[in-house]
Parts: C-alpha cells; structure tokens; sequence
C-alpha cells in the first residue's frame, strides 16, 4: 500500500482521520535509469550534433499529438530557415524522436514522407524510454502522473551536451 | 505539456500546471490548439500558434537549462527504494505496537514463564479451545465448571485438572484467572477472591484478541455458517500449511476436536457474535458472513449471551470490522455493504454479479455440490466440487477460498482440499443408518439456518421427519412464528419442549406456539419429550426417512437413543 496526502485523494480513497494522519508521501516509482546522451543517441542511431525534441503521446493521448506536432515543427522549420537566411548563423539541425504508439506508426510515416520537410522527423511505434529520455533535448508529452517524475529526471548534463557538442 | 483534458477531473491540466509553476516546463492546452472558426465537428482545423510559440522557446539553451535545473529540484530519485523503505518501516512499526500492547497487559511476561492459568467455565466450547490451546503451547492449565459434561470429561482426558463448582481454593498456586463474560452468584466468591490475591484476570474474550495479535489472524464471524466457514478455511490451510493454528466453536473431525495449536504465522478463528467483547478483536483479515437479529434482548431482561437491540450488536459489528486490515463480507447482505462502506480495504463475494469474488452457475444436489469460483483478475473461474450439501455450503466455501486467494494460498490447492472436506460436528451431521433411514443431527436453531438445513434435506428426496427442539425462551418468543414457517419445510415435525439453556422461563412462551402454528399451516405435527419422540420414530421409522435432529440443545440425543437401539437389535 503505497500511501498519499493529497486531500482529495485520501477523501476518495476513504481512509479515516487516524490513517490519513499516518499517511506519508512518496514520489511516484518510475524507470529512473538515465544514460550518457552520446551513448543513447548512438544506440538510437541519432545524430550527436543535433537539438533533439522527443515526442510522446501515451496512450490515450497519442492521437492528437500525432497530428498537431508535425504541424508545428513544420512551421517551426519554416521559421528557423528564415531565421538562418538573415542572420547567416550556423544553427544545430533540430530532429524530432516521435513515440506514436504502435497502431499510428505506419499511418504517420506514410503521411510525413509525402513532405520533404519531415526529412528530420523520426516516428517510432513504441520507443526504449531509457534510451529516449537520455537522448533527448526537449520533449513534448501529455501530463500523466507517470509523465511528469520521468520529466523531473532529465539532468542539465544532457542540454549542456547538446549544445556544446 | 499538452495535457489529456478528458481525464478524470482534468487532472492532467494540474499536473502540467505543477510543472510550469516551478518553472520546468510549459503548459499548451489542448482547447487553444482549435481554430475557433472552425465551427463543423468534423473539421480538423487545429492552429499550432501556441505550441510553436512554447517549443521556439526551448529551443534556446539558456531557456532549457533553467528549466532543467528547476525539474531537478522535484527529481523523484530513489522513489521505488523510498517506497520499500516505508513499506518495511510501516510492517516493524506494526510488529513493535504489538509487542508493547502485550508487555503492557502483562501477557508477554506470561508467556515467558509458561505460567498456570485457570479457566473458570471451562466446559463451553470457546473456552475448552483456548485452554487446549495454550496447554498445548506449555503452560499449566486447570479449570473449573458448574456441572459434569461432554467436554469437562474429554479435558479430563486430556489430563487437564478440572473441578466442579466454584471455589476460592482453585486459586491455589495460580497466576491468572480466565473467565467468561458471565458472572453469577455461583462465582462470585471465586472471582471475589481472585481479586484480594492480586490474580492477573482476563476475559476469555481478551486472551483471545492477545493470541489475534500474535499471528496473522482471520477471525470469522456472522449469524451464520460461521462454523462451516471457518471449518472450511482451516481445511484449506491444513491443507498447504499444517502449522497453521485453528479455533473453533464445533468440533472439527479432520483434527479430532475445535483447536489446533501450530507454530505457524496463521490463526484461523471462528468469531462469537454473541459476546460483544468480539469488537477487542483485531483480525488481519475479518470475515463476515451474514447478519440478522439474533441474541438480541429487546424488551427482555435476559443479558447473557445477547445485545440490547440490533442495533447495538450493529455497533459492535462495525468497531471489529474496523479492527481489521482486510474486511472480507458477503454482498448479498445488503446490511454488510453498509458495514464495508468506508473501510478502506473492504472485499466482498457472493452471487451478486458486482463481488470481487463471485460465485456462479451453481449446482446443488441431493448429495453434492458445485459452483464456479470467480476471482479477481482471473481469465477463467474455478469449478468447485463440494461433498457438502445446500447453497448455504455454497456461500461457506466462497468466503473460505476468497480468504486463501486473499492469503496467497493456491487456490486449486484450495478447491482440492474442500473438495474432501465432510463438515463441522452437528452441521448436517450423518450419525448412521436405521432400518434404511438415514439419520442426520444439526445445530439449526434459527429460522434462516432451519429453512437452510430442510431445503437441504429435502433434495436428498427422502421424507424429511424433523426432530425440532426451539433453543432459548427469548428466541422463541421473539422468532416462533418464523421457526414454525421454517419447519414446516419437514414432511413431519416433531416439537420438543424448549431447550432454556440456563435462561430463566418467560410466561406463555412455550413450544405450544409453535405446534399450534404448524397446525394452523396445514403440517403433519406433534409434540414430543426425548423419549417420547425417540420411541415413536422407533416403531414408525421407514427406509426411505431422512430423520433430523434441529438445535443446539440436547436433542441430538434422539438420533443418539435411535441409532443404540440399532446396536441393541445387532447384540441381540
């Protein structure tokens, strides 16, 4: 029994007076396991010189972002190209790691390889999370309760990597 | 963050906004990712204007430093050991509060020196299982009772010193009292006298909760069927564990007698409702079977043995269940899913379809029984054969496996072990043949365990010729019209005078309501003493007769008077 002192929770879970008194926090158990950026990226066959945004949909979730983050990132390419041709800055070629869950896996690759724009854009069934996190720069998730310690665990060792590298 | 907002209480929106308070993140909500314009709800319009604005953001590496840093803060790290860290402090934290509870109150020290404790009222079946018990664990046990009986001479047996009366000399060389509830004029002097030595005393109901909290517990209570269901649950045990102990308020064949001493972790007891001590009890698993008013007073004065009003028992009733950890009870009462509401691990079974234990395409036979065993998580139910007859077994052997699933024990280990089990002494208890009929002895005393017993009885297809003797005045006077309904299941009644058990006559009270009742409802009926009706069935008996004795007084000695003759004719 794990035990919990959000209010809400422990009036749900009804535990009396005494009990909700004893109740102590935890955080919530996650796969913690974090591993050298250059490592996972190696392994995930990604580029270490890059910016590298993970997209993770979960599963109830995955649909909409499966749509409206390939959008973005196109209007986001659009911007850092104009951005490139007025300042004439070397600029980190910025690729997208996408989690889109097992049964939009094809769909999607198929919707993005009709535009050259996505030649950046990554899709992936299900990805290795471990891998995933340590590989990554950015990320774009839902806010499940599982989401969100997994995001807590992403150390500053991994942005200074990227983009000194 | 674009948090899920069709999430329960849109929780996802509060998580993200967490996140974004502290500064290691940012939140797009999902509803600012619809182009407003796009008033068709099949239009896929979504505008990217504010996620683009968040991920240019990150995208430059002061801004995603920060926000790392601050995540950082909130790091969950080492939160799987953190929870197994507190698990195991909580579980020593328990162990230790039970340690000091019993070297408050003395019973640790006793434990220690094995000392000599006397049990006054040893005769009755709650405390000959506890004196058994704790003989049976080294200490020194003797004890007194008011009259000769059954169990007075199998102790003797056992080689437990037992007197007869009450006298302040039984005290000699003792260190603890063990009573029960009653005190009358008879003891007082020996109780009086404990008191001036300076005796340790406990109430058979307190020494009782210090043995619940030593092992790991499952106390087993309820109108009904609590006998069989702890009968049943021990079986299982006995089954997987043979340490496991047992305590129960029958006689139990598989172990020759209503205790085992283990020296395992289980205690598996059976739960007196009729002393409201029981609510001392802290189970680690509570089993409640059913509940319906019984040994309730009501307007009588009588106190021993009941509770002022249901509702009182009600109380009680809710204190011991939320004593223990786990509350198991049966759904079908819908008087037990009140008493679950707000115990926090509550679990039910039954045949409603909504148990977490359900029992289902039941089968009842003239000699057996069977059901499927639904439990949690399960792709397919358990089929249960039983060597038990009636639904009532059913409900039984239901709660006793939802206990052993609750316990970890395997439950086809669990079906096998029921599968052999043949009851608890005086629960449709087959004592022998005569002439052809079948002669069974039951403990059935209240109306609902009458209906039970006689539904049951009547499946066999025999004629069903019931010996029936009302237990207590205040029952009968509360509950004979019900008693005779029940009994009129019988093919033939046979009403005894009522067994008081101690109490005192209540005027107009008598069997007389219910033969006058069974008449009234069109029944073959007549009344009898033990002799009368033992030597009537002797000259009337036919091979096609099931003949049952019903209650928990003497009138087993029927089938007793019976079956002799049956040795006589074989002597002769």
């Amino acid at each position: 029994m794990i035990k919990v002192t959000h209010l809400k929770a422990l009036d749900h879970l009804k535990l009396s007076e005494a009990k909700a008194q004893a109740a102590k926090q935890v955080p919530m158990p996650i796969r913690e396991a974090r591993i050298d950026k250059a490592l996972a990226r190696e392994r995930l066959g990604l580029p270490l010189n890059a910016l590298i945004t993970f997209v993770m949909g979960g599963s109830q979730g995955s649909v909409f972002l499966n749509r409206l983050v390939p959008k973005a990132y196109q209007v986001l390419q659009a911007e850092a190209g104009n951005k490139v041709r007025h300042q004439s800055k070397d600029q980190l070629k910025h690729i997208v790691y996408h989690s889109s869950g097992k049964v939009w896996e094809v769909g999607l690759k198929e919707y993005l390889s009709q535009d050259s724009s996505y030649a950046d854009y990554r899709v992936e069934g299900y990805v290795d999370s471990v891998l995933a996190w340590s590989a990554a720069d950015i990320a774009i998730t839902r806010a499940g309760m599982s989401t969100i310690p997994a995001l807590s665990r992403c150390t500053p060792d991994h942005v200074t990597l990227s983009s000194s590298s | 963050m674009l948090p899920l907002a069709a999430q329960a209480d849109n929780h996802q929106l509060y998580n993200a906004k967490a996140v974004e308070a502290l500064g290691a993140g940012k939140v797009v909500e999902q509803k600012d990712c619809v182009n407003k314009d796009c008033v068709n709800k099949d239009c896929v319009n979504d505008d990217v204007t504010k996620l683009v604005e968040a991920w240019q953001g990150f995208l430059d590496q002061t801004e995603r430093e920060q926000a790392s840093q601050a995540a950082k803060t909130q790091s969950p790290a080492g939160a799987a050991d953190l929870c197994v860290h507190e698990l195991e402090n909580f579980l020593a934290t328990r162990v230790l509060d039970k340690g000091l509870k019993i070297a408050e109150e003395g019973v640790f020290k006793m434990a220690e020196a094995k000392a000599h404790l006397h049990f006054m009222g040893i005769g009755g079946i709650g405390m000959s299982a506890l004196a058994r018990w704790f003989a049976a664990d080294g200490y020194q046990v003797s004890g007194c009772d008011q009259s000769e009986s059954q169990e007075v001479a199998a102790l003797r047996a056992e080689g437990i010193e037992i007197a007869i009366g009450h006298h302040p000399a039984h005290l000699d060389s003792v260190d603890w009292l063990i009573s029960t509830m009653a005190i009358g004029p008879s003891n007082a002097a020996e109780i009086e006298a404990a008191k001036q030595k300076g005796l340790r005393s406990l109430k058979r109901i307190e020494l009782l909760a210090e043995l619940f909290n030593l092992r790991k517990s499952i106390g087993i209570t309820g109108t009904h069927g609590k006998s069989t269901t702890t009968g049943m649950t021990a079986q299982i045990f006995r089954h997987s564990d043979s340490s496991a102990s047992l305590l129960i308020g029958a006689h139990l064949p598989a172990i020759a007698s209503n205790v085992y001493y283990g020296q395992g972790e289980y205690l598996v007891a059976e739960v007196d409702e009729s002393d409201p001590g029981f609510s001392l009890l802290a189970s680690d698993i509570a089993v409640v079977t059913n509940l319906e008013a019984d040994h309730i007073a009501g307007p009588y004065q009588e106190r021993r043995n009941y509770h002022a009003s249901f509702e009182d028992l009600l109380a009680i009733m809710h204190s011991f269940s939320n004593k223990a950890e786990t509350l198991l009870y049966c759904v079908d009462w819908a008087i037990l899913k009140e008493l679950a509401q707000g115990h926090p691990h509550a679990v039910s079974y039954g045949k409603a379809a909504e148990a977490d234990y359900h029992l289902g395409e039941i089968d009842l036979r003239a000699e057996a029984s069977s059901f499927n065993f639904y439990y949690p998580l399960a792709k397919e139910p358990i089929r249960v054969e039983l060597a038990v007859i009636g639904e009532h077994n059913v409900m039984n052997a239901g709660a006793s496996l939802a206990v052993a699933h609750l316990c970890g024990l395997d439950l086809f280990q669990a079906a096998k072990a029921l599968a052999s089990f043949q009851g608890v002494g005086r629960r449709f208890e087959k004592k022998g043949v005569f002439k052809g009929a079948l002669i069974v002895d039951d403990y059935a005393h209240h109306p609902t365990e009458i209906r039970a017993t006689l539904e049951a009885a009547k499946r066999t297809g025999r004629r069903v010729r019931a010996i029936l003797q009302p237990h207590r005045y205040v029952r009968t006077a509360q509950l004979w019209p019900e008693i005779a309904e029940a009994a009129s299941l019988a093919d033939e009644i046979l009403v005894l005078d009522i067994y008081g058990s101690n109490e005192s006559p209540i005027e107009g009270i008598s069997s007389a309501l219910i033969v006058d009742k069974l008449k009234k409802l069109g029944a073959e009926v007549s009344y009898h003493s033990l002799d009368s009706a033992a030597a009537y069935l002797l000259s009337s008996v036919k091979a096609n007769d099931l003949v049952i004795t019903l209650g928990a007084g003497d009138v087993w000695k029927v089938s007793q008077t019976i079956l002799a003759a049956k040795f006589e004719e074989l002597g002769s």
